[in-house]
C-alpha cells in the first residue's frame, strides 16, 4: 500500500496532505479504502457497518492527521483506528438486518463475485470462487482474537511487534495467536492443497 | 548459534513473515536443511500462508466521493486555530521549497561576501618588513611569495622604488615564532614555512632562526629546489654568523642532493673555514669531488676552473622572508667547467671563489 519506488511514500502523502494538499489524501483513500473495507467487512460482517467504519476511519485521518507523528508506519497507525472503531462498533450491540457476507451462501454469492486478490498474480486470480469462499468461510470461523491478528497482519501487513502494541498484547501471544489461526485454516483449507501445490 | 527443533518452532512465524532477523533466519534455514520434522511443519504453514490470501472485497462505489466530501466538510468544520495553524504549514511548506532555500543561500553568500571583502585588495596581503642592516636582494627565484612586499630599509637608505611602495598597513596580529614551530612539528610544512617568513619579516631576534627554519619547511615540504635558495638567503643575509654557516651546510646539502655539484663544492669550500663544519666539509668536499670526476670522466688534475664572483644583489621585490632575510647570491660564472653546474657563491657571497675540481680557493672579499 506505501508507494511504489515511484510513488510517494504513504507518510509522504499524509505530510503534504497535512501541508494542505488534498489531492494527497485523495490518493490515501485510493490506497486504503479497499484493504479497510475489507478489513472492517470481515471483522464486522456487515457491509453496511463496514462501509461507516471505513468512511470514519478517513474523517479519524483528517481530525489526527496531526497527531500522525512518523513513530509508525502509516498503515499500522490507519488499521488501528480502523480496528478501534470495529470493536466500538460492536460494542454498541445493534444487529441490524443488513446482509452479512458468510450467513448463506445465497447472500455471499454476489458479494463473492467482486471478490478480487489484488495481492495475487495471474494464476491466483484464476482460482475459483469456491477457493475464495473456502477462505472467506475459514477466516470467520476463526477465534475472534485469531482472526484479528490474522487480518491485521495478512490484510494489512502490519509487523507482530504493532499488532502487540494495537492490541495491548504481548508479541509473544499475537506470534501464537497467528500460528494457531494458520493450522486452524491448514484444516480448513486442506482440501485445497493439492490446488495450491500446483501454483508454487 | 545453533537452532534446535524447539528454538525453530519459537521463531517459525517471524521466518515466515520475514521479521527475522538475519542471523536467526540463517540459522533457522540451516536447521530445517536437515531436520525433516522441521521441514514438514515449515511447508505446511508455508502453504497455508500462500493461499489463505484474504480475498479482497471492492468498496460501494461511491464510498470515496462520500469519504472526499467529508473529508471537505470536516476541513471547514475545523475549529479557527487548527485551520489557521495548517495554513501556516502550507505557507512554511512553499517556504521551504529547494528553489527557495537555494535563492536565500545565495543571496545570504553575497551578503557575507560583499561585508567581508575589503576595499584594497592588495592592502590585505601586503607586509611591511623592517630590514636590518644594508638592504640586499636576491632574485625572485629566491623564494616565491604571492603577496607584495614593501620593504623599508633601516640603517641604510631604501631605494626610492621601496619608499615609493610602502605605505602604513593596518596593525595585524603577529605571527609567533612558537606557531611557526607548532606547525612544523606537527608537519604542516607549507603553513610552517609561511609563518616562519612571516616571523622572520618581522625582524626581532627570532629572525635569523626563523628563517632558516623556512628552508627546513620548505625542504620537507617541497624539497630542496625551493630550500636550497632559501638557505642561500640565510647565509648571504647572516653571514658571519653561526646560523649562516649552519644554512650554507643545508644550502651545500640540498645542491648535492640535486646534482649541482658546482654549488654544493662553493659552500664546502666556504665551509671549510668553520671550526664546526670543518671536519664535515673536507668529508663532504671529497665526495662532491669523487662525484665531479666520475661525471667529468677526466683526471683531476686536469679540470678546468670554474670561477664564480657574487654580484651585488639587484634591488628587493620579492616575498616577505627573502627580503627579511636579504637575498641570495646571485653567482655569475666565469669559466665554466666542462659539464659541470654553474657554480654559486656559498654564503660569503660577497667573497670571490674559485671552484677547482681538484680544489677549491677562496678569494676574500674586497
Amino acid at each position: 500500500m506505501t508507494g511504489g519506488l515511484t510513488e510517494p511514500a504513504d507518510e509522504m502523502l499524509m505530510v503534504r496532505y497535512r501541508r494542505g494538499d488534498r489531492a494527497a489524501f485523495a490518493e490515501i483513500v485510493r490506497r486504503y479504502q479497499t484493504p479497510l473495507y475489507t478489513f472492517s467487512l470481515r471483522y464486522l460482517r456487515d457491509k453496511d457497518r463496514a462501509r461507516d467504519v471505513t468512511q470514519e476511519a478517513f474523517l479519524r485521518v483528517v481530525r489526527r492527521a496531526e497527531e500522525f507523528k512518523h513513530e509508525s508506519r502509516f498503515s499500522t497507525w490507519v488499521f488501528a483506528i480502523t480496528r478501534n472503531l470495529c470493536i466500538d462498533e460492536l460494542r454498541k450491540g445493534r444487529h441490524r438486518n443488513h446482509a452479512s457476507l458468510d450467513a448463506s451462501s445465497g447472500e455471499s454469492a454476489p458479494l463473492m463475485d467482486r471478490v478480487s486478490s489484488a495481492e495475487a498474480g495471474p494464476e491466483r486470480r484464476a482460482l475459483g470462487a469456491e477457493l475464495q469462499d473456502g477462505i472467506t468461510r475459514a477466516i470467520a470461523g476463526l477465534p475472534d482474537d485469531q482472526r484479528e491478528v490474522f487480518l491485521l497482519r495478512q490484510l494489512g501487513g502490519v509487523p507482530f511487534a504493532d499488532i502487540a502494541k494495537i492490541t495491548d498484547t504481548p508479541e509473544n501471544t499475537v506470534k501464537s495467536r497467528m500460528r494457531y489461526a494458520l493450522e486452524r485454516l491448514q484444516k480448513e483449507l486442506s482440501e485445497f492443497e493439492e490446488y495450491a501445490r500446483a501454483l508454487r | 548459534m545453533a537452532m534446535d527443533c524447539e528454538r525453530f518452532d519459537k521463531v517459525t512465524i517471524e521466518l515466515l513473515y520475514e521479521e527475522l532477523d538475519e542471523l536467526s533466519a540463517a540459522a533457522a534455514r540451516r536447521h530445517l536443511h536437515h531436520c525433516t520434522r522441521c521441514q514438514g511443519i515449515w511447508n505446511k504453514l508455508r502453504a497455508t500462508k500462500d493461499i489463505a490470501i484474504v480475498p479482497q472485497v471492492e468498496p460501494p462505489a461511491d464510498l470515496f466521493e462520500s469519504i472526499i466530501e467529508a473529508e471537505r466538510r470536516a476541513e471547514s468544520a475545523l475549529p479557527l486555530p487548527e485551520r489557521f495553524s495548517r495554513l501556516v504549514s502550507v505557507i512554511a511548506g512553499y517556504a521551504m521549497r529547494p528553489q527557495l532555500a537555494m535563492a536565500a543561500l545565495l543571496l545570504l553568500m553575497i551578503g557575507s561576501s560583499l561585508l567581508f571583502v575589503r576595499q584594497d585588495p592588495t592592502g590585505r596581503d601586503q607586509v611591511s618588513v623592517t630590514e636590518l642592516g644594508a638592504p640586499r636582494s636576491a632574485p625572485a627565484e629566491a623564494g616565491v611569495r604571492a603577496a607584495p612586499v614593501v620593504v623599508e630599509g633601516e640603517g641604510a637608505p631604501a631605494g626610492p622604488a621601496a619608499e615609493a611602495e610602502s605605505h602604513p598597513l593596518a596593525p595585524e596580529p603577529k605571527t609567533t615564532y612558537s606557531e611557526a614551530m607548532a606547525a612544523y612539528h606537527e608537519g604542516r610544512y607549507a603553513e610552517a614555512e609561511r609563518l616562519f617568513g612571516e616571523v622572520a619579516a618581522q625582524g626581532g631576534e627570532k629572525a635569523g632562526s626563523a628563517a632558516l627554519h623556512e628552508g627546513h619547511a620548505a625542504r620537507n615540504g617541497s624539497g630542496c629546489q625551493r630550500a636550497a635558495r632559501l638557505y642561500d638567503a640565510v647565509a648571504e643575509h647572516f653571514t658571519g654568523t653561526t646560523l649562516a654557516e649552519e644554512a650554507s651546510w643545508h644550502a651545500a646539502s640540498c645542491y648535492q642532493a640535486l646534482g649541482e655539484l658546482g654549488r654544493a663544492r662553493a659552500h664546502y669550500v666556504a665551509l671549510e673555514g668553520s671550526p664546526a663544519f670543518r671536519d664535515r666539509a673536507a668529508a663532504a668536499l671529497t665526495a662532491v669531488d669523487e662525484a665531479l670526476e666520475n661525471a667529468r670522466g677526466m683526471p683531476r688534475a686536469d679540470t678546468a676552473v670554474a670561477s664564480a664572483q657574487a654580484e651585488p644583489a639587484p634591488p628587493s621585490n620579492q616575498s616577505p622572508s627573502d627580503a627579511a632575510v636579504a637575498a641570495a647570491p646571485v653567482a655569475k660564472t666565469t669559466t665554466a667547467a666542462p659539464a659541470a653546474p654553474a657554480a654559486a657563491a656559498p654564503a660569503k657571497g660577497a667573497g670571490r671563489t674559485e671552484v677547482q675540481a681538484g680544489g677549491t680557493k677562496t678569494a676574500p672579499s674586497p
